[in-house]
């Protein structure tokens, strides 16, 4: 490989076919008489613009046989063309300049033409030089080189995160991992699941129980995910008529009226509360207003005034932290889009009062595609205010669009997947840990399960890595019409 | 190339010289003389009638310089077309490295596939690298003219030559050749010497509308016998409607009407590009070097010889700057 030229903090090297390179693979351009070497990162891989090689691909069609009999070449001369003609050019970004043994971010040198080195600069290496030292390792899969990608847990730690790609390229599969990976170290979890393929991350890819079962924790709102009022309380109820039911403030001040009533006569229970909106004096306007939202939440089917059908979810969360660890996946699947938000209101809201109380430690939560159930304030409250409770926060989601920009900005980790819409390429190269011709180049030409690792968890070297499979049963897959046709074409041609 | 291991070179990365076509004998200005009228054939019919047509061209190219002389490469192309299918043989790239001292050497252990080369006194470098291209292509002439059979074999440039130089009897031994096999070979010239009243000869067909022949007798022209012998018998023909004429040379061995059959079986076999043979056209551009070519050499003859490559400081840039330019002959 050697230098051709450097513009800002890119830089362009030419590069021949038998040598290994690839696009988001690391590159050291090793200046010894400089006692410096730059760290780049290869962003694109072009045909170099090698002299005549226009007239080369003309003159090749011009015969009608591309067997035309052999070239008398006896010193392979040829051979040597053909390599010149199929040269590349490097495009690579700048990531910074080892000096002293020291990395710094330098790149405003000149590395020298004639007198450096160039060579690939593995991502195990890489790593090394920035003294990245794992003490909690979560293995997500391999480099480019094939070596094992291994992330911190801890880096996760107070962070928030983003996984993103199009569907179908594996991001929640990365997302299990990561899950599984908290949890082995002890770490709680909450899962908005809304399409159900988190339930069975307790079993292997045989149906047998894995080291994960008892960890795992299914809640499935409306039927073993039930809590009497009691136990919600006032404040949260009234989140959810709020921000879910969308009650107007002065229902909202008479509601608040009805549950103190009932409280102080110890008669709090749905159907008293009812009653008591029935009875109450009050303009026929608000009565209505508060009935409305009272079918609603009676027939979201999470409230019950049964003591034992009810979860106690605050005892849940803090029986997992004692028992080292797991996973509470609130399995939102068959829930209706209000219902949906009742019960993410009930656990944000049940979150922020034990996190404030310090009644647990910390929650990592994963909410797939959040922008169906979370509200517009939780957004920026969830990356500010609840992430110094203690609340750390990973989306997921197919349509980058979702997420807000702020949201971007501010993500310490993001998982890249694929991308090929110039809209989706155009939302997540906003992303701040690394310039946007990097990231829409590299994530282009991202082949399904490889993700572009961007943020603390690298170190801020943007790293391409293949998500490993999972054993675990991922019921993420898409379940398809045909599959069922080519299921029974396949056993009835392995029969004698 | 063997005596330059581990010695300097400069790669030639002038590519707008281009390469070099054979140069073979360049003919002084020939005029026509001619008190009667010229006699055109016309229109001239093709004949479909599935004849090869075989194509021979060669190129050199100066690929670098070493401290003491210079390294080319030539390479030769035949293209053959068989019911309207083309076909390419190319032969080389062969690199040579020519000095002061070795150049007598390659023209005479190249003297015998072209007289020419050894007898001719090539003063400059460049010279030889002419030679040896011209040898090349006289070579594989000899080849195809032995091989191919019942075939109309094209050629570039002229059937020309001075009788000074040992090339009358090789060329004369390549047409015999290609007789004894029911060859023709035809050569023709895209820039001809020959003049009638200070225009160029092929400037008499320019209103020709149909494909035509222009037969130039040798006593019509002003040349003696003493200073350049004719293998051919000269035509200008126009090969098609649209298209440009050309001076072109038929194997004098073969009579008048062969001469006239051989050019409407070439109209009637190969296409007709611009009045030039598409067989020839192709054999031109397979043979010519591209930059990537030369590129692909240099790389070769760095590696296999271990050349180290420098960049010699340029008198004439160091004296002239950015109007440094030229100096080919010096």
């Amino acid at each position: 490989m050697r230098l051709y030229k450097k513009t800002g903090n890119t830089i362009h090297i030419i590069s021949f076919p038998d040598e290994d390179v690839e696009k988001g693979c690391y590159l050291i351009i090793d200046d010894k008489r400089a006692g410096r070497s730059m760290i780049v990162q290869v962003i694109d891989v072009q045909f170099a613009n090698v002299p005549g090689i226009m007239e080369e691909l003309l003159r090749e069609p011009l015969i009608d046989d591309p067997v035309k009999g052999d070239d008398i070449d006896p010193f392979d001369i040829t051979s040597h063309i053909l390599y010149v003609q199929d040269a590349r050019l490097l495009v690579c970004k700048v990531h910074g300049t080892i000096e002293d043994g020291g990395l710094c971010s330098d790149s405003s040198w000149l590395p020298s033409r004639t007198h450096s080195t160039i060579c690939r600069l593995p991502i195990g290496r890489l790593m090394d030089i920035v003294n990245a030292s794992i003490r909690y390792p979560i293995s997500i899969g391999e480099t480019m080189e094939g070596t094992p990608m291994v992330i911190d847990a801890s880096i996760l730690d107070g962070k928030l995160n983003i996984i993103t790609g199009r569907k179908g390229v594996g991001k929640s599969h990365l997302s299990k991992i990561l899950v599984l990976g908290l949890i082995s170290y002890g770490a709680t979890v909450v899962v908005f699941d809304l399409n159900g393929e988190y339930k069975n991350l307790g079993l292997n890819l045989d149906g047998e129980r894995n080291e994960f079962y008892e960890k795992v924790h299914v809640l499935v709102p409306g039927e073993n995910f039930k809590v009497t009022l009691a136990q919600t309380g006032l404040s949260v109820v009234m989140k959810i008529l709020v921000h879910a039911l969308n009650l107007p403030g002065t229902s909202a001040r008479e509601f608040r009226h009805i549950w103190r009533f009932l409280e102080e006569r110890n008669m709090l229970s749905l159907h008293e509360i009812g009653e008591a909106i029935r009875r109450w004096q009050c303009n026929q306007q608000v009565k209505d207003a508060l009935f409305s939202r009272y079918y609603t939440l009676l027939h979201a089917n999470f409230f019950t005034d049964n003591v034992n059908e009810s979860v106690n979810f605050e005892g849940l969360l803090q029986n997992v932290e004692r028992s080292g660890g797991g996973a509470i996946i609130i399995d939102l699947s068959n829930s209706s889009s209000v219902d949906r938000q009742i019960v993410v209101e009930y656990i944000l809201a049940k979150l922020q009062d034990l996190l404030s109380q310090w009644k647990i430690r910390a929650v990592f939560l994963f909410a797939e595609e959040a922008h169906l159930y979370l509200r517009e304030t939780y957004w920026d409250d969830i990356v500010t205010r609840m992430r110094h409770f203690g609340i750390f926060t990973t989306f997921i989601t197919n349509q980058p669009d979702t997420i807000k920009e702020s949201i971007y900005r501010q993500a310490d980790n993001i998982f890249l997947f694929n991308f090929v819409n110039e809209h989706d390429l155009e939302v997540i190269s906003r992303a701040a840990k690394v310039d946007a011709e990097t990231t829409v180049s590299i994530v282009r030409d991202l082949p399904p399960h490889h993700c572009l690792i961007l943020g603390d968890v690298v170190r801020n070297f943007p790293i391409v890595a293949k998500v490993k499979p999972l054993n675990v049963r991922a019921m993420g897959e898409t379940r398809l019409f045909f599959s069922r046709e080519k299921g029974l074409e396949a056993a009835q041609s392995s029969r004698p | 190339m063997n005596e330059i291991k581990e010695r300097f070179f400069q790669p030639w990365i002038e590519f707008n010289g281009q390469s070099i076509e054979r140069s073979g004998e360049q003919e002084d200005t020939v005029e026509v003389y001619s008190r009667d009228a010229f006699s055109i054939i016309s229109p001239l019919e093709p004949i479909p009638d599935n004849t090869p047509i075989v194509a021979i061209d060669t190129s050199s190219i100066k690929v670098g310089e070493t401290e003491s002389g210079v390294i080319c490469a030539v390479r030769g192309a035949v293209v053959w077309n068989e019911r309207r299918q083309y076909r390419c043989l190319r032969i080389g790239p062969f690199p040579f490295h020519i000095t002061e001292d070795n150049k007598r050497e390659i023209l005479r252990v190249l003297g015998q596939y072209s007289p020419i080369a050894y007898s001719s006194n090539a003063s400059f470098l460049i010279e030889v690298q002419s030679r040896l291209c011209n040898a090349l292509e006289r070579w594989i002439q000899m080849m195809v003219s032995r091989s191919a059979s019942n075939s109309i074999i094209l050629w570039d440039g002229t059937l020309s030559c001075r009788p000074q130089n040992d090339c009358v009897s090789l060329l004369l031994r390549i047409l015999e050749d290609a007789r004894r096999n029911s060859n023709a070979v035809i050569s023709l010239s895209k820039a001809s010497t020959v003049k009638f009243l200070g225009r160029r000869i092929t400037d008499l067909l320019m209103k020709q509308r149909e494909p035509c022949l222009l037969e130039i007798d040798e006593h019509m022209l002003s040349i003696s016998s003493k200073s350049l012998r004719l293998l051919g018998k000269i035509y200008v023909a126009k090969l098609s409607e649209k298209g440009y004429a050309f001076r072109v040379d038929v194997d004098r061995g073969l009579s008048r009407d062969v001469h006239m059959m051989a050019l409407r079986r070439l109209m009637g076999n190969d296409s007709v590009f611009q009045g030039y043979p598409e067989a020839l056209r192709l054999a031109h551009i397979f043979s010519t070097f591209t930059a990537s070519d030369v590129i692909g050499i240099q790389r070769f003859i760095s590696r296999k010889y271990g050349l180290k490559v420098v960049t010699w400081p340029s008198i004439r840039k160091a004296l002239f700057g950015p109007f440094g330019t030229g100096g080919a002959g010096d």
